[in-house]
């Protein structure tokens, strides 16, 4: 396993992988920034003496995010095979895409010692109107709320299967004005995270405090977060499947289901 | 082959309009997960293989910016 040093690596491996001209499978979907971010941390890594197929591994304290690039499903299922043969660290795997997309290979991690740990649904409307949301305690975070927010995140959310953020993330979001929160005397209740990219929006994170959670706040959050991006033609976030409570309240802004996924597998330390 | 262009940006992301002379990226209408798709079917359509040198935002900034990189690989 080797370092990545630099995002013209990564460009290089693609390269590589595509020059098998077999075809190009892969569950590496960031951006540069975000692998520049990841480079400069000094968590990216690579394996890459593999035959038509290169892993990644974003390491965490605890796992490694597991990401490939692939010719063929052929060459991922010999490259994932040794990886598991090879490798004892506890690893997570997201699959994205339609379920056609997703089956195969799923199944070659499953058939290699990765266990299915939950799954996600992509949801998204189009363009709409809100009234304005004005209440006092809701307001955009600042700087001094960055630990905070970044402690009500590793506490609540869960880190295997929802990507939480860097320290350098959620002050990017926080210094683009990306994060509300709603704020009683000095105590954070509840936040929204979000991005906003020209005429698409995503919802990141969404958190009320379980003992405030009889008190309308998360509809505040969320209506607030709507009245910054009104004007987008579309709003995305993922759920989890199984989360039918959370997928009607969405379904009653106006949010449909896409058929689009997201596998979270996960392979337990030796 | 500007036409079949339109028409994959349009099958990836339904919602939009891609002939509106924007750019792509940074009106959030191409993310990183759509561009990946797009290479793939854009390889299939034109039975190309786009360098992953190539897979850069500024190739996907508009429908003539995604036609000359076409063009790059022999695509008339």
């Amino acid at each position: 396993m080797k370092k990545v040093s630099k995002y013209d690596e990564i460009l290089e491996g693609i390269k590589s992988i595509k020059d098998f001209r077999e075809g190009y499978f892969t569950n590496f979907f960031f951006s540069q920034e975000q692998i520049e971010l990841y480079i400069s941390e000094d968590i990216l890594y690579k394996l890459d003496n593999l035959n038509g197929v290169i892993f990644y591994f974003k390491k965490t304290t605890d796992f490694i995010n597991l990401y490939f690039c692939a010719s063929s499903l052929k060459n991922l299922k010999k490259a994932t095979k040794f990886l598991s043969n090879n490798y004892s660290d506890k690893i997570v795997l997201d699959i994205v895409g339609t379920d056609k997309m997703i089956e195969p290979i799923r199944n070659i991690f499953l058939d290699n010692g990765f266990k299915f740990y939950t799954s996600f649904t992509r949801m998204s409307r189009g363009e709409y109107t809100i009234d304005e949301v004005s209440d006092i305690n809701l307001c955009i975070a600042t700087e001094d709320d960055t630990n905070p927010i970044y402690e009500l995140l590793y506490n609540y959310f869960d880190p295997l299967s929802e990507q939480l953020p860097l320290m350098p993330e959620l002050s990017n979001w926080i210094r683009n004005n990306r994060v509300i929160i709603y704020r009683e005397k000095t105590n954070i209740l509840g936040f929204v995270i979000f991005d906003l990219i020209g005429l698409k929006s995503y919802l990141r994170y969404w958190f009320v405090s379980p003992e405030y959670r009889d008190r309308k706040i998360g509809s505040l959050l969320l209506r607030k977060f709507f009245k910054i991006c009104e004007g987008t033609k579309k709003q995305i976030f993922w759920v989890i499947d199984t989360n039918y409570n959370a997928i009607k309240r969405y379904k009653h802004y106006g949010f449909m289901e896409e058929p689009m996924h997201d596998n979270i597998l996960i392979k337990k330390e030796k | 082959m500007k036409d079949k262009v339109l028409e994959i940006l349009t099958e990836i992301q339904p919602d939009f309009d891609f002939k509106q002379n924007i750019n792509f990226i940074e009106e959030g209408m191409l993310d990183s997960f759509d561009i990946v798709n797009l290479v793939t079917k854009l390889d299939e359509e034109f039975g190309i293989s786009i360098d992953g040198m190539d897979i850069i935002p500024e190739n996907f900034y508009s429908v003539d910016s995604i036609v000359n990189l076409l063009k790059k690989n022999d695509v008339e």
